[in-house]
């Protein structure tokens, strides 16, 4: 053992004695840790609590809330509806009979005998 | 182990294991203590078993010195994470100055020299000397081989020796 070694070593010796000095008892630090056990069972319970009334809160508040803004948008109306008193058959004239096609006109002269110009 | 005996063990190796901790928490105090709690939580709650592997305290000693990084990271993190001002456990945390005056000032400049070493050297030199291990014993605490361990062993006294003006051998 060097010199040096055994110098370390003295100082570290004192150290040692000035840290024990300081250290809180085995049975202080022990029983404190102890507590927290105690304690970290009632923090889950805590925490699961918390989730289930944030479960329920969102399971029904939340229909009420949609059913209220499907409300807002049947009730809504736009301000352009105004301007469009006209209905539908008077705006784009007489509609077509059912059965009907365009494409009439041109075969009904066909089966008479006249070819289509 | 029995229960009885798991703590009878802890209670006698409690001061060394104390003074270890402080060594990992560069010299704070509280911090000590709250890692001291937490070890004796986590062999409390069974989370930290002792599998006779080792020797108690080897193994003791290791489980503060991973409680003590696993806190300094948590510290760490949430310093980031909350934008404070970097927190006492980081790394590059300097020594706390003690409240107390220091009564003996070979212990301050041995503590602040200390402080300026790698952590691996840091660790290696206060278990051989603090608590009289021998470098194996050193190594199956810091987790490292035993070939480490000698290599930050011989440069961590190389580097003590330059900083307490030591010129002699080492």
């Amino acid at each position: 053992v060097s010199d040096f070694e055994r110098e370390l070593a003295d100082r570290f010796a004192e150290l040692r004695a000035r840290d024990a000095v300081k250290a809180p008892s085995f049975s202080a630090t022990a029983q404190r840790a102890r507590r927290t056990v105690r304690v970290r069972p009632m923090r889950a319970v805590f925490a699961a609590a918390a989730v289930g009334v944030a479960a329920f809160a969102l399971c029904f508040a939340r229909p009420a809330k949609t059913l209220m803004s499907t409300d807002a948008i049947v009730a809504w109306r736009p301000a352009s509806d105004a301007l469009l008193p006209a209905t539908l058959p008077s705006a784009f004239g007489t509609p077509e009979p059912l059965n009907a096609s365009v494409l009439d006109a041109l075969i009904y002269p066909a089966q008479s005998g006249e070819l289509p110009r | 182990m029995t229960d009885v005996e798991l703590r009878a063990q802890l209670e006698r190796e409690h001061p060394e294991a104390f003074g270890w901790a402080l060594a990992c928490c560069r010299g704070q105090r509280d911090d000590a203590e709250e890692v001291m709690q937490s070890v004796y939580l986590s062999v409390l709650d069974g989370s930290a078993r002792f599998d006779e592997r080792s020797s108690f305290r080897t193994w003791l000693f290791g489980v503060v010195r991973l409680t003590a990084a696993s806190k300094r990271r948590t510290a760490w993190v949430r310093s980031l994470l909350l934008d404070r001002k970097a927190h006492r456990l980081t790394p590059d945390a300097p020594v706390a100055a003690d409240a107390h005056a220091e009564s003996s000032s070979r212990a301050v400049q041995l503590r602040a020299a200390l402080a300026r070493l790698a952590a691996r050297q840091r660790e290696v030199l206060q278990l051989v000397f603090y608590h009289e291990m021998t470098v194996e014993e050193a190594a199956g605490v810091m987790g490292v081989s035993v070939g480490s361990a000698r290599t930050h062993y011989a440069r961590g006294k190389a580097r003590m020796a330059a900083l307490l003006g030591h010129g002699g051998d080492l």
